[in-house]
């Protein structure tokens, strides 16, 4: 469990608070999706998450410990992230050698590795590329080894910033079908970092961010049901909820239903 | 008027390394409409657009544009005469910003191809206008904007070369929600108001159908069907054979066509589904 | 154009040379680059060329694309040739030109050293056409280890070296499409005066730049947040074996260089 406590954060170079009061608290196993235009706040609210910022007000406590200048290396110890850019994630020449990297920094014998490797390739359908050159695949295969690299550690709590914002209709639906996957089997906490609105609809609880506040939170019903405060933090309706709300006064997610309705 | 006869387009060639990108593309271009270039990555819309303003010659084939024609053999010099008449916008056109400040950047393109400083001082004022920069940041480096701004920014440094014909590569990607409209509604001003003949590559089905008048789709190196955007969008068992999906609107209305709503034309965007459907319910309560 | 540099490029193959050790390959390399300076004769280069051809042969590589990819370099062979066409002096003369003289040794030779340099850069493209540059670096990485001891920074050189080949594809994917977006903005450096073609340059570098801080900043984020640490201990994952097939070829070598010995001795 993560507990964030009025947490505040301001950049050195910026007068303007780029995290501001934020409090929130993601259970174990959770899906949280995190949602924002750019500037939003979202992106330092993920470093905070990875414990890469440093000074801030506020706590945060992982399973009920606080973090310190001093724990924050073993508290983040199980968190795996996936970046925007799938191109500077990359560490390994091959798609084998990247997925290996964090097992190589923990000492993992290779035996075990080997094994880790093949499983984890095999979990997001890419064992194929094995020896393939990252540079080689479309983004979305990019993404999806990038995401086979971050669950080789086992980790307790995977965040994606934005996986999916640089990849074409079919990288993102490839995976988001992945991440569904993944948290349906191994029971991670996914934090799942997006701007966009139709990314959301399997999270637990939705967080809707905009210039450092948390400015509505609840389930995916919740959220849907108030398209009032999405538009005004700079966020598009998915087309139902647009056309359910304009038309039928009510928010409706799903098509079939939009269409018995209409 | 752009004219394409069969281009044909080769990558390394007579290396292990060769690759096909293009077969056999004839097409034509008619000026002052918004046309659309539709397909699965890989399939040659990239090394396509790149042949409309020379940056790649044909293997064989040729392409004319105007009184012009880029084949194998075009020169250097000639170069300079077609990109005063086609502009292109590169996807994350941001990653080409290198001046001091925003005002020296866009006028980059403008004095490179002989246009005197006047001019190209008054296009960038007008395009960064159209773009929502305000006068303020003309003098701030380009590198300190926001990622949405220095996109603008650069689409700007393209427009103010101010061509007849621009191609925009995927020009949202990696944008947020409010972006992404913003830009797609200065593309369809730049025809609508402006003139210009637009060439847009996108992967975004509905934002091709919402804005776009033409469609052609690749696939290959080919171009497997080309026409009318609502008669091309609507084709549901040819987007399906495709791997491509339907735009939403498109779909919807489909959809709801059995209990008597089908307007002609078409509803193309979302706003304008809601407000057709409103009118078409209201008067049928009646 | 640059497309057809071969030196430094890779193509994947499951060839007996694929296979070898690239411990063993790089061995064998230097030993061959040794034993080309032995040779010294019609007999000796000839079969140290056909040895050059079996080998590409057995690689799976096309000689004449190896060809090809000498041409780059031709204006260096031609330029060696030529030096020792002229300078070097013995035999009969074959051209008298006054102020110059071309010798039948000069003839020789200059075909001699050419074919000596044309050996030594097809032996070092087989080598890395046959051998991938993360397996390059790995083999490289374990010959060095005992300079550990003296506090050479094997590890991390190795490291710093994989991620640079890494990036290499990535980075001339980004300056193509830096320069062409710039050509559409009708930047170029083949026209203009000094001061536009300047200008053109920066257009390239400092987007170049700009993109390659910003990757690197991230890489640096991910390599942490993935545990890594320079001072850390690392297991590998890749492992070196060294296996019959290194063995024989060393020695099929060492039987060239005997070969070679032995023809040079029958004076041939």
């Amino acid at each position: 469990m993560i507990v964030l406590n009025d947490v505040t954060y301001k950049y050195d170079d910026s007068r303007r608070a780029a995290l501001d009061n934020v409090s929130l608290r993601i259970e174990r196993g959770d899906w949280i999706s995190i949602v924002g235009a750019n500037g939003s706040g979202k992106s330092t609210l993920v470093k905070l998450l990875m414990g890469i910022l440093e000074t801030y007000e506020g706590d945060v406590s992982i399973n009920g410990i606080k973090v310190t200048e001093e724990n924050t290396r073993a508290l983040h110890k199980n968190f795996s992230i996936v970046l925007q850019n799938p191109d500077n994630q990359f560490v390994g020449a091959t798609v084998e050698d990247d997925v290996a990297f964090s097992l190589e920094n923990l000492e993992v014998p290779r035996e075990e590795m080997l094994e880790i490797v093949d499983t984890v390739l095999q979990e997001v359908g890419m064992l194929e590329y094995k020896k393939h050159e990252p540079s080689r695949l479309s983004g979305g295969q990019k993404q999806r080894i990038a995401i086979a690299s971050a669950l080789a550690t086992d980790p307790d709590v995977l965040i994606l910033d934005e996986a999916t914002s640089m990849l074409d209709p079919q990288g993102r639906r490839d995976v988001l079908k992945l991440v569904q996957a993944v948290h349906k089997k191994r029971k991670t906490t996914i934090i799942y970092v997006t701007h966009d609105l139709t990314e959301v609809f399997r999270s637990d609880a939705v967080i809707v961010m905009n210039q450092g506040q948390v400015r509505l939170k609840g389930s995916v019903d919740t959220i849907y049901s108030n398209p009032h405060i999405l538009e005004e933090n700079n966020l598009v309706l998915p087309f139902e909820i647009k056309i359910s709300t304009a038309l039928l006064n009510q928010s409706i997610m799903s098509y079939a239903k939009l269409v018995r309705k209409l | 008027m752009i004219k394409i006869n069969q281009l044909m387009s080769i990558y390394n060639h007579k290396t292990p390394f060769e690759f096909k990108a293009l077969h056999d593309v004839n097409t034509t271009f008619e000026p002052n409409k918004i046309h659309g270039i539709i397909g699965h990555t890989g399939s040659g819309k990239s090394t396509f657009i790149q042949h409309l303003n020379a940056l790649l010659l044909p293997s064989s084939g040729e392409v004319i544009i105007g009184d012009t024609i880029i084949n194998k053999k075009t020169k250097a010099k000639v170069f300079h005469k077609i990109r005063r008449s086609i502009g292109m916008v590169f996807q994350f056109p941001e990653n080409q910003l290198f001046e001091e400040t925003v005002m020296k950047d866009v006028m980059f393109g403008p004095l490179n191809i002989g246009i005197d400083e006047e001019t190209a001082r008054k296009n960038a004022e007008k395009y960064l206008t159209l773009l929502g920069i305000d006068e303020s940041e003309y003098e701030a480096s380009p590198f300190e904007l926001s990622g949405g701004q220095m996109r603008k920014v650069a689409i700007a440094g393209i427009l103010s070369m101010d061509q007849d014909t621009i191609i925009f590569d995927e020009p949202t990607a990696g944008l947020d929600p409010k972006s992404h409209i913003e830009v797609m509604d200065l593309i369809y001003n730049l025809n609508r108001e402006h003139g210009k003949t637009i060439i847009l590559v996108s992967h975004n089905m509905d934002d091709c159908y919402q804005y776009t008048d033409t469609i052609k789709i690749f696939s290959h190196g080919e171009i497997v069907s080309e026409g009318d955007t609502v008669d091309i969008l609507q084709d549901e068992a040819l987007l399906t054979s495709m791997n491509l999906e339907l735009p939403k609107v498109a779909r919807l209305t489909k959809d709801l066509k059995a209990r008597g709503f089908n307007p002609n034309p078409p509803p193309r965007s979302t706003d304008e589904f809601i407000s057709m459907y409103d009118m078409w319910r209201s008067s049928h309560a009646e | 154009m640059l497309s057809k540099v071969l030196i430094g490029r890779y193509i994947p193959g499951d060839s007996v040379i694929h296979a070898l050790d690239p411990r063993s390959k790089i061995l064998l390399t230097v030993l061959f680059m040794v034993i080309v300076f032995l040779a010294n004769s019609w007999a000796t280069y000839i079969t140290l060329i056909l040895f050059v051809l079996i080998v590409t042969k057995v690689a799976g590589l096309s000689i004449r694309f190896l060809f090809d990819g000498l041409k780059l370099i031709l204006v260096l062979f031609i330029f060696t040739f030529l030096m020792h066409v002229f300078l070097t002096k013995g035999g009969t003369v074959l051209v008298d030109g006054g102020f110059f003289t071309i010798e039948s040794e000069g003839i020789i030779t200059g075909i001699f050293i050419t074919l000596r340099l044309t050996l030594l850069v097809v032996v070092t493209t087989i080598l890395t056409l046959t051998t991938s540059p993360i397996e390059l670096t790995h083999g490289l990485e374990r010959m060095f280890q005992p300079l550990k001891r003296i506090g050479f920074p094997v590890s991390e050189v190795a490291m710093m070296m994989s991620i640079s080949l890494r990036f290499i594809p990535t980075l001339m994917d980004e300056t193509e499409k830096i320069i062409k977006a710039q050509s559409a903005r009708g930047s170029s450096f083949r026209m203009g005066g000094l001061k536009e073609r300047f200008q053109a340059l920066l257009s390239i570098f400092i987007p170049l730049f700009v993109s390659a801080f910003k990757r690197a900043e991230e890489l640096a984020v991910a390599m942490d947040v993935r545990g890594y640490n320079v001072k850390g201990k690392r297991t590998s994952y890749r492992l070196l074996e060294w296996k019959s097939s290194d063995t024989i070829a060393i020695i099929i070598m060492i039987l060239l260089a005997a070969l070679l010995f032995g023809l040079r001795a029958i004076g041939l």
